[in-house]
């Protein structure tokens, strides 16, 4: 463990503040919220760090000093005392030294305020005012830690920087082959926090020149951060930019293997090149595992976030990807069930049902949760009956694989204008819903069956409650109409989400609402509100009831339909959620992120279980396989990644798109991946063959990293061109017929 | 502040981002009453740059989430929502708004059309704004197979269409360019008016770019053209980017010497004639659609009129194709050209060798092309010139009367008048300066100055040809008419001309009389070939002059002076102080001419009076500033 000692109280700290100034913005939920958030892995560290703390050098002093002054602040007697016990500081002292602290923050944060040169204090987050904000969290407190464990604090020589640099750089260069690629990772991270540094100390052109010499350098896929790295040259302009808030509240993590770190500690211990050495340790953690070093491939393939990889830690938990065991299969309770309900010919369509799911899940799976792990909605009677046609239709499925891939239909939107945003279809095909840029939600149906809305309460009561067609009666014949157009949001449609039995469509949008809309009447029933920022994705469970949404405050939130407030808030991304997922077993959430990042939650107890790196953009879509085993994610770098979740690795890399892939979709059977990118085409992937390529040895290598093999020319089984459309969803019928759709952009 | 700007200069090397110069800020400062130090406005000015990017790398990822390419205003705006700063209102078009600057004053501006809701709300033809949001369903790929081979050809990129637009497609296509003649006008009327064929334009489209591999057939060529023609009057089709395309095409048919020009019997002057006009006409409706269209038209036109090489049929398509751009095309271009080519074509034209016959003939083609363009640009400068100095005629009734396309050139139609107006042509900014300066680098010739050059090369013929006043049976008295005295021996003069003339086949712009339009502020004549239903949607400076048409062109040549026609045959113009004589054209007319008492001389000589530039303008109104003068 080479991290810092104290690092897990910053961390820690620093998180806190992060999600506060979320909240605050937000302006309601405060409380709430740092309730609810459960803590990311780095929170959960112990605190007791700087106990641990040999040196008391005065450096270590102040923290003590801040520490307590933030405990007594809070009213933490215990602690205080326990603290100050082991750490040996007398009472007076702490506290005239303490309030001396307290005022020189204070009033660098007032100063820095009015003449724009940031003491340290005020530079640490934009929170100062924010957190002053929230009563709840005592938050005049909080600018006394933040002194003293304000980064960059410390003043090397500008001059110098360059020369540490190089100095590590011809370094790395003159390593073995073997561990310079692992060297290698450090670059980017030290680039970026000397430059932030210099950039932070008011060294604006040595800043400058530091940039220009070294961001060549860089790992192509760290562009775009470098862009937005190379625009900042203030210090005022540090405040406030949320890539920059990135890299300091969170730990860019690299994994090293143990002959490579020792190689590096005795290089900067020989050379007594403390400023690296102390940018390692403040800002990163490495991850030291024991075993051959990667090799540049290896490295590259998990590189890339904002943040690093993942501690493999992070990985560990066990994740119940089995499926979960389908209601109808408790057999006899089923048969009397179905048998309760009267409906002639049940019995005979039962028996295929049977035999096509027989195979499947008679035995219970080892990997799945318990049944009961979450609370599942009860099924209605309509849900049995869709559970039948599925069955049906089920059995008529194609067997698809290479030799005979599925057939495509494509549903063209046209006349959108630039303005279709989200797609979604029900898993029946029968109804198609489009989010638009103009706010609105408009929904088809693919049918020759007509939308029609429920008649009106007073119609209702006219109606023969008795009848055996009520269903039938109950609709307004005269509001039959093709689409319907949903009216309520108050900014782009981003994501669009049918529930599973047809009757509700969720939406989310821009104006940080996700709202519930009924089928039934096509009138909006509920408005979530939470999100106080952009929503950009939304997705309903596969069992219905509950739902994920994800948008720009980087929390993603488990809703129900029933609870206006959200059960779960997973916070962790470092970026904007940009695409939600279910696992099919409900107990699981996706999250793909800005960040780069894509993070598997945990719907029981909120913990963050996988965090998968490996993508160098943005992510926008994300694909479970049918089985659960697998999650497919693809990014703006228009390549597809596909993880087992089991062990937590990557597994394999689909390349061919030339453009953010929007969309993902697994076939029934999960034979077949289809992608579909901006660059106007559907491609289909062979994952059966991808997922049976990957050595299964590897897992169990004690190293955890697996030789990717390239293959993606042999994955690829057709890329289908559209007219000039973007391809912005995907679905397979139930009887695995591609279905894709998008807007026609002339 | 435009965001694209922001965005795609951040892609440049030397300079990583769009830089807002200190300059523009103290501006702005001080638009808003701040006087600015240097210090402080460079300070500002980084920050400004800085909050600029900041704004755009946010807009960004609403750009994405809507799942475009391309980042709109409204993006930038949301973005700005979401950090607490105030939108930008009034940019909110989904098309890119052209972002031009104007030399002289160091400002940079978006183009704000202005939009008369006037005659918006009268129109007859209203265009259906949006059709509703429709989803269509089609198997693309049967079985993973389907059309993997490239799809380059058009038949099978059409295949993917809907049923009926692809027999639309095939039905149309098959009339236009199918041999009956009936059937075809019935397609171009359609295509000129059907609502419905968006999704088809890209294939037209590509199918008139084929003109580069008919062009030995006129009749195709012409096909297209009417194709054009019909696809520019829709009102329901956005051309967008295509105009570009469809710019070529025609230009092709202007410019290139086509393989059916060889047969000198093929009569390929009308087809550059009718596509010069159709260039112009695109060029007025649909210039706005891509920036920077008309200047890079300017810039081939002017290339191939340098090039000595092009055989004379490619400069008689320059020539006309200037001249149907407007006289500001022509001064522009043509009138700097001039000396250097005269050369070229006196060569020609000198040459009488049996051999020569043809290209001589040709010459004589160009000849008329140019001086019925130079002849029209002198009349527009000295009508600009006398508006202007008359302190611009906004106040004053336009002189309908008097703005007459003649109607008894039948098929051909007159080019629209130039416009000055800035806020339609796509080169606008170009002409901001006001209507004598057309372009930074250039200094306009003064009128006199320009006749004294012409009349050099033309001699008499500009002067005669200048004598087609408004008759005596046009009556309004408008400002600008003419004392009716002046107006006895002229007018016949140039009927006489008109139809003694041996220029073969003179066409469409040698037909045309010159106008004696007076105002310089775009009285865009309706071409006729748009016949009447000329989409007006934006050009609010468009008036259609109805009455004008009827009135006055037959007035005009009805009047034949009672006694012969004076007028002289001898129009060989001397080119005084230059080297090479003036042509002579006395061979080529008819030897009944009689002769006129009195000699040109006596109008050459009185001619530079236009040059009275300190006169009153009260006079000069009068006297409609011609250079039809009293003798």
């Amino acid at each position: 463990m080479a991290a810092v000692q104290d690092a897990p109280v910053e961390a820690d700290n620093e998180k806190e503040i992060k999600t506060e100034t979320l909240n605050d913005a937000a302006g309601n939920h405060a409380s709430a919220a740092g309730g609810v958030i459960p803590s990311p892995p780095v929170a959960s560290t112990s605190s007791s760090g700087p106990a641990k703390a040999g040196g008391p050098g005065s450096e270590e002093q102040q923290t003590l000093m801040a520490v307590l002054q933030f405990l007594k602040k809070n009213n933490f007697v215990g602690a205080v005392d326990v603290l100050r016990r082991e750490a040996g500081i007398l009472e007076d002292s702490d506290e005239s030294q303490g309030q001396e602290l307290a005022a020189s923050a204070l009033g660098g944060a007032e100063a820095g305020d009015a003449t724009c040169t940031l003491s340290r204090a005020s530079s640490c987050t934009t929170s100062t005012p924010a957190v002053a904000a929230a009563p709840a969290k005592g938050g005049e407190d909080q600018p006394d830690v933040n002194v003293v464990l304000s980064a960059y604090s410390q003043q090397g020589d500008p001059a110098l920087y360059q020369g540490y640099y190089s100095g590590l750089k011809k370094f790395v260069e003159s390593v073995l082959d073997c561990h310079r690629a692992e060297l290698s990772q450090l670059f980017y991270p030290l680039f970026v926090h000397m430059y932030l540094e210099l950039v932070y100390n008011n060294h604006e052109t040595e800043a400058k020149a530091f940039f220009e010499k070294f961001s060549g350098d860089q790992e192509c896929y760290y562009q775009d951060d470098l862009r937005v790295l190379s625009g900042l040259t203030k210090k005022e302009h540090m405040k406030g930019n949320e890539t920059l808030l990135d890299f300091r509240t969170s730990k860019f993590v690299l994994r090293i293997s143990r002959d490579s770190y020792q190689l590096l500690k005795r290089h900067l211990q020989e050379r007594q090149n403390n400023q690296i050495w102390n940018i390692i340790q403040e800002h990163l953690y490495i991850d030291i595992f024991d075993g051959m070093p990667r090799s540049k491939s290896q490295i590259d393939s998990m590189s890339g976030s904002l943040a690093g990889e993942a501690k493999r830690e992070a990985n560990k938990a066990k994740v119940f990807y089995g499926l979960l065991k389908e209601p109808e299969i408790d057999v006899p309770l089923d048969d009397e069930d179905e048998e309760g309900e009267n409906e002639e010919g049940k019995p005979k369509k039962k028996k295929p049902k049977k035999d096509s799911m027989g195979s499947k899940s008679k035995k219970q799976d080892p990997n799945a949760p318990q049944q009961n792990r979450i609370p599942l909605p009860e099924l209605k009677d309509s849900d049995k009956l869709d559970k039948i046609m599925y069955m049906k239709e089920a059995t008529k499925r194609i067997r698809l694989g290479p030799e005979s891939l599925p057939s495509i239909c494509f549903y063209t939107f046209l006349n959108a204008y630039q303005g279709l945003t989200a797609v979604d279809f029900t898993d029946d095909s029968s109804l198609i819903a489009g989010g638009f840029a103009d706010s609105t939600v408009r929904v088809w149906s693919v049918t020759p069956k007509k939308l029609r809305s429920v008649k009106s309460a007073a119609d209702l009561n006219l109606i023969d409650k008795e009848s055996d067609d009520v269903l039938e009666r109950i609709m307004d014949e005269k509001s039959a109409s093709e689409s319907k157009i949903l009216y309520g949001h108050s900014g782009p449609v981003y994501g669009v989400s049918f529930s599973p039995d047809r009757n509700y469509l969720l939406s989310c949008s821009e104006d940080g609402t996700v709202r519930l809309w009924s089928l039934q009447t096509f009138t909006c029933l509920v408005g979530y509100k939470g999100h106080n920022y952009p929503v950009w994705d939304t997705q309903f469970s596969p069992y219905g009831y509950y739902f994920i949404s994800g948008g720009h405050d980087r929390v993603a939130r488990l809703w129900a339909t029933d609870h206006y407030q959200p059960l779960r808030m997973f916070a962790g991304h470092l970026a904007d959620i940009t695409c939600t997922q279910f696992h099919p077993n409900s107990n699981y959430v996706a999250t793909g992120s800005a960040d780069r990042t894509v993070r598997l939650w945990d719907i029981l107890n909120g913990n963050c279980v996988r965090i998968f790196t490996g993508h160098k953009g943005p992510i926008h879509s994300l694909a479970f396989s049918p089985n659960g085993k697998y999650l497919a994610s693809g990014a703006t770098d228009g390549r597809v990644l596909l993880w087992d979740i089991g062990h937590g690795l990557m597994i394999g890399e689909l390349k061919g798109h030339t453009d953010t892939v929007y969309s993902l979709k697994f076939s029934r059977d999960g034979e077949i991946l289809a992608s579909g990118s901006m660059d106007n085409t559907v491609r289909l992937w062979d994952s059966i063959k991808a997922f049976d390529d990957i050595e299964t040895d590897d897992f169990t290598a004690a190293t955890g990293h697996i030789h990717l093999p390239e293959n993606s020319q042999e994955l690829l089984l057709g890329t289908y061109m559209t007219k000039s459309t973007p391809v912005i969803h995907l679905h397979f019928t139930r009887r695995n017929l591609l279905l894709a759709a998008g807007a026609y952009n002339p | 502040l435009h965001s694209g700007g922001a965005a795609a200069m951040a892609d440049r090397e030397e300079r990583r981002f769009a830089e807002v110069p200190r300059e523009s800020i103290r501006l702005m400062a001080e638009s808003a009453g701040v006087e600015l130090s240097d210090d402080v406005a460079a300070l500002l000015t980084e920050d400004v740059c800085y909050r600029l990017r900041e704004a755009t790398q946010n807009s960004s990822q609403f750009m994405r989430h809507a799942k475009r390419r391309k980042l709109t205003v409204e993006d930038f705006n949301r973005a700005l929502r979401w950090s607490n700063v105030e939108a930008v209102c009034g940019y909110g078009a989904q098309d890119t708004l052209p972002f031009r600057p104007i030399k002289e004053g160091d400002l940079f501006f978006v183009e704000d059309r202005e939009v008369n809701l006037v005659e918006l709300a009268l129109a007859t033809n209203i265009p259906k704004g949006c059709a509703e949001t429709m989803v269509r369903v089609q198997v693309s790929y049967l079985d993973g197979k389907g059309n993997l081979e490239p799809q380059g050809t058009v038949p099978s990129a059409v295949q993917t269409l809907s049923d009926d637009l692809l027999k639309y497609y095939q039905q149309i296509t098959r009339s236009i360019l199918g041999e009956d003649p009936h059937l075809m006008k019935v397609a171009l009327l359609d295509l000129q008016s059907n609502s419905k064929i968006a999704a088809l334009l890209p294939y037209f489209v590509y199918v008139i770019s084929g003109v580069k591999s008919v062009s030995h057939d006129l009749e195709q060529l012409n096909r297209l053209l009417h194709m054009v023609k019909s696809l520019v009057q829709n009102p329901y089709l956005y051309l967008g980017s295509y105009v570009r395309s469809l710019v070529s095409s025609v230009m092709y048919c202007i410019l290139e010497p086509l393989a059916a020009s060889i047969n000198p019997l093929n009569d390929h002057w009308t087809l550059r004639d009718y596509a010069a006009l159709l260039l112009s006409h695109i060029f007025w409706t649909h210039g706005d659609l891509v920036s920077g269209l008309y200047h890079q038209i300017l810039l081939s036109l002017q290339k191939v009129l340098s090039d000595p090489v092009r055989p004379l049929c490619s400069h008689y398509g320059a020539v006309v194709g200037l001249h149907a751009l407007g006289w500001k095309a022509v001064e522009r271009v043509l009138y700097p050209h001039l000396p250097a080519y005269w050369a070229n074509l006196q060569a020609v034209l000198d040459d009488y060798s049996v051999s020569n016959a043809q290209v001589k003939a040709d010459g004589h083609k160009v000849y008329g092309a140019i001086l019925v363009a130079v002849e029209r640009l002198l009349k527009m400068k000295a009508l600009s010139l006398s508006v202007n100095a008359e302190g611009g005629i906004g106040g004053l009734p336009r002189p309908g009367g008097i703005m007459g396309c003649r109607e008894s050139s039948p098929g051909l139609s007159p080019p629209p008048e130039p416009l000055s107006e800035p806020g339609l042509g796509i080169a606008s900014h170009l002409h901001a300066g006001g209507a004598g300066c057309p372009w930074e680098d250039w200094t306009p010739v003064p009128l006199p100055a320009m006749y004294c050059e012409l009349y050099s090369f033309f001699g008499d013929s500009l002067a005669v040809r200048f004598s087609t006043g408004p008759s005596l049976g046009n009556s309004p008295p408008a400002p600008l008419a003419q004392p009716p005295t002046t107006r006895k021996e002229l007018p016949g003069g140039t009927a006489n001309l008109d139809t003694a003339r041996k220029m073969p086949q003179l066409t469409a712009n040698l037909n045309i009389s010159p106008r004696q339009d007076g105002s310089p502020h775009g009285e865009l004549t309706a071409p006729s070939m748009v016949s009447g239903r000329y989409v007006q949607a934006f050009a609010a400076c468009q008036r259609p002059s109805g009455l004008s048409r009827d009135v006055f062109p037959k007035a005009r040549f009805n009047p034949l002076p009672a006694g012969p026609p004076i007028f002289s045959f001898v129009i060989g113009g001397r080119q005084m102080g230059r080297r090479c004589q003036g042509r002579r054209f006395q061979t080529t007319f008819t030897p009944s001419q009689p002769l006129s008492a009195v000699s040109s001389r006596t109008y050459a000589h009185k001619l530079p009076v236009i040059g009275r530039v300190g006169k009153p303008v009260r006079r000069w109104t009068c006297s409609q500033y011609s250079l039809h003068l009293p003798l």
